[in-house]
């Protein structure tokens, strides 16, 4: 794989031989390397960032999730084990960080549960915000997305990541099975089914 | 014949692909972009090597095989350390030795109450996503009380068995959260900059002076007391609109259920007392008295003829242990007291 790289033109060699140094780059994150970390945050900032947005529904939310992703590895470099593509890794754990997010975090809290509950009730702690009102400039605007974010919003969580995934973050079938944990057969089912019922909606 | 299928099912998908993915993508989920350098910001924020105070740092725990798609999600005691925040003297993580409070103190004394009303700091706060608050943890035992400072100048007292939790969000401009369950003092420092929040309860006081004492050791009352300067209080059952202002010398009651009523304090000092090391009782029922020494010197106050509870005492008391005290408070409600260890058992004179 590295050796095809450098026969690549000149042009791509830069992200060629990224690709063939992934290898190098995601040691250097595994070994704490911060300038590696800075870049891998740069890097896929935008991509993670429309992905958590799409979960979350909250610029605030989502800027939360990412820091806690990075500050994940930051504080635990070694656990950074991405298998194949660094992007398909990233979004995954955004993923998973945002479906705990949104199951609550009552029991992410144990520590304080003690010390704080009553009797045996667990604390409720900040649920995730209330969704970003008033998105687009004006109103007609407004309901236009309105629409697309209700027609969105009636497929199921995973059909929605599937949708999202092909369309906003331009995977390919495989890797939207890898952040999913679906079949790749299955990512298509959910895709040609979610579109559909987006077409009838919008 | 599974082929061709195969092959026109793809076309098919393709062709949806194209006629939404113009829909999808014009698609806008927030109501802003999110700042990359904001982000960044507090991801730096939040890694200070070895200053950890005992907050857990886990949040996706990826699999560690190849298989990352099979998602074993563990969910563990996620926050970020925001370490800057608070410093503090000698503690053993999450709990503070009292010592004698500096005389200083008995300025500010701001009860805060402690709210677990969780979405009144999303109000507040506009993040909403408490996993990623970081939050740094004060308790006091029954019998000890504590000081801190904050990095802004701000000082706390913590009273007798209170729980403080100071919360900072990623955002800049969100200033200091204080959720209390207990009794503590605040006096606070440049409010204005920054905004101030104390939280107890589900009653949110937002802090516009400096000094106040916010007291909530139970959901059954609230007590808002202030100092010096003026705070707004608001109760989760009203709008923000709605919140009330207390004034110095005011002090509010409030439950989670009632609006909350402003009164005026004739005696400042009797709620202020206690960040003084002295617990100062005025006209109280016995066993309201008896729960608040119990709290004030971790030990525990019982009675054993239920005729006691009708008095009402007034009554001060140090806060190292003293049968004095006790024996004064005895003998004007006609009661005698037995000392074992670790309480105080109040009979009946015969």
């Amino acid at each position: 794989m590295v050796s095809l790289a450098f026969l690549c033109a000149p042009a791509n060699l830069c992200v060629m031989s990224r690709i063939g140094g992934d290898g190098e780059f995601v040691a250097r994150i595994q070994h704490g390397d911060r300038a590696a970390i800075r870049d891998l945050f740069n890097e896929h900032f935008g991509s993670l960032a429309d992905y958590a947005a799409s979960f979350l529904r909250s610029a605030e939310a989502a800027e939360d999730l990412i820091a806690d992703i990075f500050s994940w590895i930051i504080a635990n470099p070694e656990r950074f084990k991405p298998v194949g593509s660094v992007r398909v890794y990233m979004l995954w754990l955004v993923r998973n960080r945002a479906l705990d997010v949104l199951r609550g975090q009552k029991r992410e809290y144990s520590r304080y549960e003690l010390m704080m509950s009553r009797g045996d009730e667990a604390v409720t702690l900040t649920p995730v915000a209330a969704p970003d009102e008033g998105v687009t400039e004006n109103a007609e605007a407004e309901h236009v997305n309105e629409k697309i974010l209700k027609a969105l919003d009636a497929l199921s969580p995973t059909a929605q990541s599937v949708v999202v995934l092909r369309m906003r973050q331009g995977l390919e079938y495989a890797e939207i099975a890898e952040v999913v944990g679906l079949s790749e057969t299955a990512v298509r089912m959910q895709l040609s089914r979610a579109l559909r019922t987006l077409r009838e909606r919008l | 014949m599974s082929d061709t299928h195969h092959h026109s099912e793809d076309i098919e998908l393709a062709q949806l692909e194209r006629e939404l993915s113009g829909a999808v993508r014009a698609a806008r989920f927030t109501a802003r972009e999110l700042s990359l350098g904001d982000v960044w910001k507090s991801v730096e924020r939040s890694d200070v090597s070895g200053a950890s105070q005992g907050t857990e740092y886990a949040g996706v725990l990826p699999h560690a095989s190849a298989q990352y798609n099979s998602q074993p999600i563990i969910r563990r005691i996620a926050g970020r350390v925001f370490p800057a925040l608070a410093t503090r003297t000698d503690v053993n993580r999450g709990v503070f030795s009292a010592g004698t409070l500096p005389r200083w103190v008995g300025y500010a004394t701001l009860t805060c109450i402690a709210g677990f009303a969780a979405w009144q700091v999303s109000q507040l706060s506009n993040s909403g996503d408490a996993a990623s608050k970081a939050y740094t943890t004060y308790t006091t035992r029954p019998g000890q009380r504590a000081t801190l400072a904050l990095i802004d100048g701000s000082q706390v007292t913590l009273g007798p068995a209170t729980t403080l939790r100071l919360l900072s969000t990623t955002k800049s401009d969100i200033g200091i959260t204080a959720e209390v369950a207990g009794e503590v003092l605040f006096r606070v420092m440049h409010s204005g900059q920054r905004p101030f929040t104390v939280i107890a309860r589900g009653i949110q006081t937002r802090v516009l002076g400096t000094e106040f004492i916010v007291r909530a050791y139970d959901d059954s009352n609230v007590r808002i007391v202030v100092r010096d300067g003026r705070v707004a209080v608001q109760t989760p059952l009203f709008t923000s609109a709605s919140s009330v202002v207390v004034n110095a010398g005011e002090a509010v009651s409030a439950t989670l259920s009632t609006p909350p009523i402003v009164e005026p304090v004739s005696d400042l000092s009797a709620d202020f007392a206690w960040a003084n090391g002295e617990l100062v009782l005025r006209d109280m029922p016995l066993g309201d008295a008896l729960v608040q020494l119990s709290r004030w010197y971790g030990i525990e106050f019982k009675v054993v003829d239920s005729k006691l509870l009708k008095s009402r005492i007034d009554a001060s008391f140090p806060s190292s242990f003293s049968k004095v005290p006790i024996e004064i408070l005895v003998r004007t409600i006609g009661a005698r007291a037995q000392y074992i260890p670790g309480a105080v058992i109040l009979s009946l004179e015969e």
